[in-house]
C-alpha cells in the first residue's frame, strides 16, 4: 500500500502546467530584442531547420517531466507494508514423516498414502500461524528435513520434494523420533510436539521406539501417533530409484497399535488411526485444536521509502536537458 | 523569437554598438543559471545519500533477534592464509557464535555467483552446527562472487516482524559481482544492518584445492587472492551496520546487540534515531529548479 509523507508538495505540480503555458503558449513569452529590420536586407527570418527544432522541443519535454519527477520524489512516497506481530511464543512442532516404500500403498485415494500425507499437512501448516513447524524424514535412516521454523513457503517447498525410498527401505521409528527429539531441544518455546505418521512396525534402527519416546517425554515433548492405513492387502506400485523400473504387488499392511498408544500416552498425547484420507484429515484437525496456543499480536507497520528511483530520474532528465541544450543545441544556458 | 545561440549571436543581431546591455544581462543569467544547476545537481546527490543528523524518538518495541548468516562459498574463500583455510575459520568462529546467543534465531545463506538459502530462520542450533559444518564450494556450481546475491537471499529469509534483524556477511570482497550498494540500500530499508566480516589478509595467498593442486588462471599462473574491504566496507555503512576483520570477531560479538538496539534505549518501546534530512536536500533542489526555469523562460528586461 502507497501512501505520501508530505503530501503538500504535489501543490507545486499545480504550477507546472502555469509554468508551461508561460513558457511555450503565451503571447508574452521568450525574449524580445529590437533591431533595425533592414540590417537583414528586409530579409526575414527563417524557422529553425528540422532536426533543430526537433531537439530543442525533446529537450523541454525532459525538462518539464525532469522536473516532475523531482516534485513526485518529494512529496515522500513510501510503501507501508502491514505485518502481524506476534507477542506471544509459539509452539514447536515437529513432523515426523514415514517415508519407507510401503507408504507408496495405494490404499488411500486419489494417490497413495504418502501424497495424501503430504497435501493434509500442507492443510495444517497452513492452519497454523505463529507456530515453528519443522520435518523429519525416516525409513531405515532418519533425516531433518526443515528444522523448526516460521518460514513456512520453504518448508511446503521443501515438503512437495520429499519422496519415499529416498532413506532405505525400512521403518526406524525409534531413530525418527530420537533425532525429532534432539532437535526439538533448543529455544524458547510455549511448547514442545512431535506427530509422528507412520504405517509400519519398528524394523530398523540402533534406538528402539520406546527409549526414544522416554527421552523425548522426559525433554517435556508431547507425541501424537497417527498410525496410517487399512489393515490388511494393499495394492502399491514402487518406482526403483536406481533403476527407474516401475515394480508393482501387494503389500500386507500392519502397524503397532499397542506401541504407538503408548508411546503417546506416556508422553501426554494420543494415538490415531486413520484408515481412510478423510480420517486423516479430521485427525490432523483434532491435533489442531488440541495444540491451540493462545496467541497475542499486534499489526506492526514499516515504512519503505521510494523515492530514490523517482529522484535518480529527474536528476538524469535535467542533465540530459542541460546536455542537449549544451552540447548539441550550443545554447548558453 | 528565443534565443538561439550565445552572447556572438546577440550581438550580431543586435548590434555591436549596444553589446555592453546584452553582455550584462547575459552573463549574470549564464552565471546563475549554471550556479542552480550545480546547486540543483548536489542538492539531488546529498538527498540520495540518505544524510542524517540530528536525533528524534521513535517507536520501538522489538524483542529477540533474527540473524541471516550470509557466506561466501567461492573458491577464493579456500585460501590458507586464514588457517587452515578462510572459509574453514570462518566457520569455526560462526559456530562459535551461534552457540553462545541466546533468545536468537538464524538462518543460513551460502553464495557464490548464485545465492542458495542453506537454513530458513530457525531456533534449533543443532541443525546449524550441521549445516555450518557442511558448507563448501561443492553447494553451488556458479563461479564468481555476488555479494548483492548473497545479500537479497538473506533479506529473502527474515518472515517475522517484531524481532530485531541484522545481517552477517562474512567474505573475502574478491571479484565481486553485480551491485552490492543496491542491496545494502535494501538491507537499510528493510531495518537490517550489515555487518561485514572481511576474511584473509592484504598480502593474499594461493588457493590450493583438495586435490593439491593450485588454482590457476588462463595464462596458467597460479591466481593470489587477497582481501577486498571496500565492498565490504560499502555495504556495512550504507546498511548501517559495521566492518570487522576476522581477527576482530569477539567485537562484533560486543558490538552487535547494542547497534541493534540503538545506543540508547531511553524506555522501553522507545529509542533514539538519527534523523533523515532528505526532505531538506530534495526542497533545496526543487527550489534551485524553479530558479533555473524563471531565468531560462522569462525576460529580464522588457525589451532591448
Amino acid at each position: 500500500m502507497w501512501s505520501l509523507e508530505q503530501p503538500a508538495v504535489l501543490f507545486l505540480l499545480l504550477l507546472v502546467p502555469l509554468l508551461v503555458y508561460r513558457t511555450h503558449f503565451s503571447r508574452n513569452r521568450g525574449g524580445r530584442v529590437a533591431f533595425s529590420y533592414r540590417v537583414w536586407g528586409s530579409v526575414g527570418f527563417a524557422g529553425a531547420g528540422g532536426l533543430r527544432r526537433l531537439l530543442y522541443r525533446a529537450s523541454w519535454v525532459v525538462f518539464w517531466a525532469g522536473l516532475t519527477l523531482c516534485i513526485a520524489a518529494a512529496s515522500g512516497p513510501v510503501m507501508i507494508e502491514r505485518e502481524v506481530v506476534y507477542l506471544s511464543r509459539g509452539l514447536d512442532i515437529m513432523l515426523v514423516l514415514d517415508e519407507s516404500p510401503s507408504m507408496l500403498a495405494q490404499d488411500f485415494k486419489p494417490h497413495n498414502r504418502f501424497e495424501t500425507a503430504k497435501g493434509v499437512i500442507r492443510q495444517f501448516v497452513k492452519g497454523r500461524e505463529n507456530d515453528q513447524i519443522g520435518i523429519v524424514g525416516f525409513s531405515e535412516e532418519a533425516v531433518l528435513r526443515v528444522p523448526t521454523t516460521r518460514d513456512y513457503s520453504l518448508l511446503l517447498e521443501r515438503l512437495a520434494a520429499v519422496e519415499v525410498m529416498g532413506l532405505g527401505d525400512g521403518t526406524a521409528i525409534g531413530m525418527g523420533l530420537s533425532l525429532a527429539g534432539l532437535h526439538l531441544q533448543s529455544g524458547d518455546t510455549a511448547g514442545r510436539v512431535i506427530i509422528l505418521l507412520t504405517d509400519g512396525e519398528n524394523n530398523a534402527g540402533e534406538i528402539g521406539p520406546e527409549k526414544a519416546a522416554e527421552l523425548a517425554t522426559r525433554l517435556g515433548i508431547r507425541i501424537y501417533c497417527i498410525g496410517i492405513g487399512r489393515r490388511g492387502e494393499a495394492y502399491m506400485e514402487v518406482k526403483d530409484p536406481e533403476t527407474g523400473k516401475i515394480v508393482t504387488g501387494k503389500y500386507v499392511s500392519n502397524f503397532d497399535e499397542d506401541l504407538l498408544r503408548e508411546i503417546s500416552g506416556l508422553s501426554g498425547g494420543r494415538y490415531f488411526h486413520a484408515g481412510n484420507p478423510v480420517a486423516l484429515s479430521s485427525i490432523f484437525e483434532q491435533i489442531d485444536s488440541l495444540e491451540k496456543s493462545e496467541n497475542r499480536s499486534r499489526v506492526g507497520v514499516r515504512r519503505i521509502p521510494a523515492f530514490r528511483g523517482l529522484l535518480l530520474a529527474g536528476l538524469i532528465m535535467i542533465l540530459m536537458d542541460f546536455a542537449i541544450r549544451k552540447g548539441l543545441l550550443k545554447e548558453p544556458i | 523569437m528565443h534565443y538561439l545561440r550565445g552572447k556572438a549571436d546577440i550581438l550580431r543581431v543586435a548590434g555591436r554598438w549596444r553589446s555592453s546591455v546584452f553582455e550584462n544581462v547575459h552573463l549574470v543569467k549564464t552565471f546563475f543559471a549554471h550556479l542552480l544547476l550545480a546547486l540543483f545537481v548536489v542538492s539531488a546527490v546529498l538527498a540520495l545519500a540518505d544524510i542524517r543528523w540530528g536525533e528524534r524518538l521513535v517507536e520501538d518495541d522489538r524483542e529477540g533477534y533474527d540473524i541471516a548468516l550470509a557466506v561466501d562459498v567461492s573458491r577464493s574463500m579456500l585460501a590458507s592464509d586464514v588457517k587452515p583455510s578462510r572459509l574453514a575459520g570462518a566457520l569455526g568462529r560462526l559456530k562459535r557464535f551461534v552457540s553462545e546467543s541466546a533468545n536468537t534465531r538464524f538462518s543460513v545463506v551460502a553464495f557464490k555467483g548464485e545465492a542458495l538459502a542453506v537454513l530458513p530462520m530457525t531456533g534449533d542450533l543443532q541443525a546449524l552446527e550441521l549445516v555450518l559444518g557442511g558448507l563448501g564450494p561443492d553447494l553451488l556450481t556458479s563461479t564468481g562472487s555476488s555479494i548483492q546475491k548473497g545479500l537479497e537471499e538473506a533479506l529473502e529469509t527474515f518472515r517475522e516482524g517484531g524481532r530485531y534483524r541484522a545481517v552477517v556477511l562474512v567474505s573475502d570482497g574478491e571479484s565481486v559481482d553485480g551491485s552490492p550498494r543496491k542491496a545494502a540500500q535494501a538491507a537499510a530499508d528493510n531495518a537490517a544492518p550489515v555487518f561485514s566480516i572481511g576474511v584473509g589478509t592484504a598480502e593474499g595467498s594461493r588457493i590450493v584445492l583438495d586435490s593439491g593442486l593450485l588454482v590457476r588462471d588462463e595464462k596458467n599462473q597460479p591466481v593470489t587472492t587477497r582481501l577486498n574491504r571496500g565492498a565490504l566496507e560499502t555495504v556495512a555503512e550504507i546498511s548501517g551496520g559495521r566492518y570487522y576483520g576476522l581477527n576482530d570477531f569477539r567485537r562484533l560479538e560486543r558490538d552487535l546487540l547494542p547497534v541493534l538496539k540503538g545506543a540508547e534505549r531511553l524506555a522501553p518501546g522507545l529509542r533514539l534515531e538519527r534523523k533523515p534530512r532528505t526532505g531538506l536536500f530534495q526542497l533545496l533542489g526543487l527550489v534551485c529548479l524553479f530558479g533555473l526555469l524563471l531565468i531560462r523562460s522569462f525576460r529580464w528586461r522588457d525589451a532591448i
